[in-house]
């Protein structure tokens, strides 16, 4: 597991716990290592891993990493007549978000079914089904599906910084509107939250109208 | 940062001790200072001055360098200690270089005596960090006791090689002596072959468990580092088997050949 940002506690000060919570899943049989490696600055930096048995080998994460401040949440979302049709567009965004520098998509494999809205009816969750776009759900009056849609897939980017989450959604919008697919996509969209979440707006016309 | 260079202007004719030397504190030191630093020749003190030339200049480096150009095999203790920065010797060095030493990197171009990075005196532990990297041989007792860090050898290492190791890495690219990891506690031992540690021979009564399959993405992360050298990364990525133990202490350490 690697985290990019090579830097130690004295650069960078906010630290994530990887190893130093999950060595202990290694029950004793885990395996520290303090290794030597050369940072970004050209000096000589230990670094500590752990190396925790699992039923396949061994997984292996370092004991803590650098946090910088980022922008979590870009999305769109891509609306077709079939699973196949959503799956391969999809794939078609991720595989061009993938390269681009500064961006993550964090869910595996970089999309998600299970798109979420902000808010709930039961107090204690922030976040619950995005029912706007759940098929079953058509019948709601906010559902924002279209008639011809029956799968909705969404796709999360995060990045460094707006510009950067930009370009990987244009990217990623142009690849899947130009898989070779059996049925085209019905459109893509994005969740909304009614502008109301973060600072951070971008409308999906702006993205396509960008410069490449 | 500072670059010293120390050149030999006669070849050592008794057997010396760098023990009292402190090189990581000539970081800004006056040349003239540094020649009047005390070290101990047939037990007598005399000052370095009067066996080596030395020259000090900045280097772009961001890290203290200090270079002997000198066949050292008869200084003993040369980099006790050693905490940052990079030491080199072109030549051989003697008995405990590198003893104790907690960070910063040692590379002695020729071979070196025992105890090497080994625990010296009233010490518990021998290397407590950094690395220490030998392109020849070495003599008995390399790395024991050891902690933290790294220890690698090209050639061939005498008996009690990782003895009675905590923690740490240590590679030998040739042939080990005897006792090789006996009583480690954890740690990692790099060979060629299991010869020196026989993990078969003794039966239920053996030191270390039967040799299995090494499966570990850390063989990958510990040979591709920039500073690693080509025959440091080959000794790694080419290990496929591991034993465990020394059981006998209900020891974890293992030894990838």
């Amino acid at each position: 597991m690697h985290h990019g940002v090579s830097a130690g506690p004295d650069q960078i000060p906010k630290r994530v716990p990887l190893g130093k919570s999950l060595r202990y899943f290694g029950d004793g049989h885990q395996i520290s290592k303090r290794i030597t490696l050369v940072d970004e600055s050209g000096a000589d930096r230990p670094r500590r891993f752990w190396r925790i048995p699992v039923m396949d080998g061994e997984f292996i994460c370092e004991h803590d990493v650098g946090r910088t401040n980022a922008i979590g949440g870009g999305n769109f979302i891509l609306l077709g007549r079939s699973h196949q049709s959503v799956t391969l567009a999809c794939r078609a965004a991720i595989a061009a978000i993938n390269p681009m520098p500064g961006v993550i998509t964090p869910f595996p494999g970089g999309a998600t079914r299970s798109g979420s809205k902000v808010g709930s009816r039961y107090p204690t969750l922030s976040a619950s089904t995005n029912e706007s776009f759940c098929p079953s759900l058509r019948h709601l009056p906010d559902s924002m599906l279209p008639q011809e849609a029956t799968v909705a897939i969404e796709v999360v980017i995060d990045g460094i910084d707006a510009n950067r989450i930009a370009a990987a959604m244009k990217a990623g919008m142009e690849a899947a509107c130009h898989v070779d697919a059996a049925e085209p996509l019905v459109g893509i969209t994005a969740g909304n939250y009614g502008g109301k979440l973060g600072r951070h707006h971008f409308h999906l016309r702006d993205m396509i109208n960008l410069e490449s | 940062m500072t670059r010293i260079e120390l050149t030999a202007r006669q070849t050592l004719t008794c057997r010396i001790s760098a023990f009292d030397l402190r090189m990581n504190d000539w970081a800004g030191l006056p040349t003239i200072e540094i020649q009047k630093q005390l070290i101990h020749c047939c037990q007598q003190p005399i000052e370095l001055g009067e066996w080596f030339d030395v020259a000090s200049h900045d280097d772009a480096m961001n890290h203290l360098s200090v270079v002997w150009s000198a066949d050292c095999g008869r200084i003993d203790h040369l980099g006790v200690g050693w905490r940052h920065g990079l030491l080199v010797v072109h030549g051989n060095v003697g008995h405990a270089c590198g003893a104790c030493m907690t960070g910063g990197r040692i590379e002695i171009d020729g071979n070196a005596g025992d105890q090497l990075g080994s625990a010296i005196g009233s010490r518990g532990t021998g290397i407590n960090g950094g690395v220490l990297i030998v392109s020849g041989n070495a003599g008995n007792d390399a790395g024991q006791r050891m902690r933290r860090g790294e220890l690698y050898v090209r050639g061939s290492a005498g008996d009690g090689m990782g003895s009675l190791m905590y923690a740490g890495t240590i590679g030998c690219g040739g042939n080990a002596g005897q006792r090789v990891g006996i009583g480690m506690r954890r740690g990692t031992i790099i060979l060629p072959s299991p010869s020196s540690i026989n993990p078969l021979s003794h039966g239920s009564t053996s030191r270390f468990t039967e040799p299995r399959l090494l499966t570990t993405p850390f063989q990958t992360i510990l040979a591709h580092r920039r500073w690693t050298k080509n025959w440091i990364g080959d000794l790694i990525v080419s290990r496929r088997s591991v034993c465990r133990g020394d059981l006998t202490v209900g020891g974890q350490g293992e030894v990838w050949f």
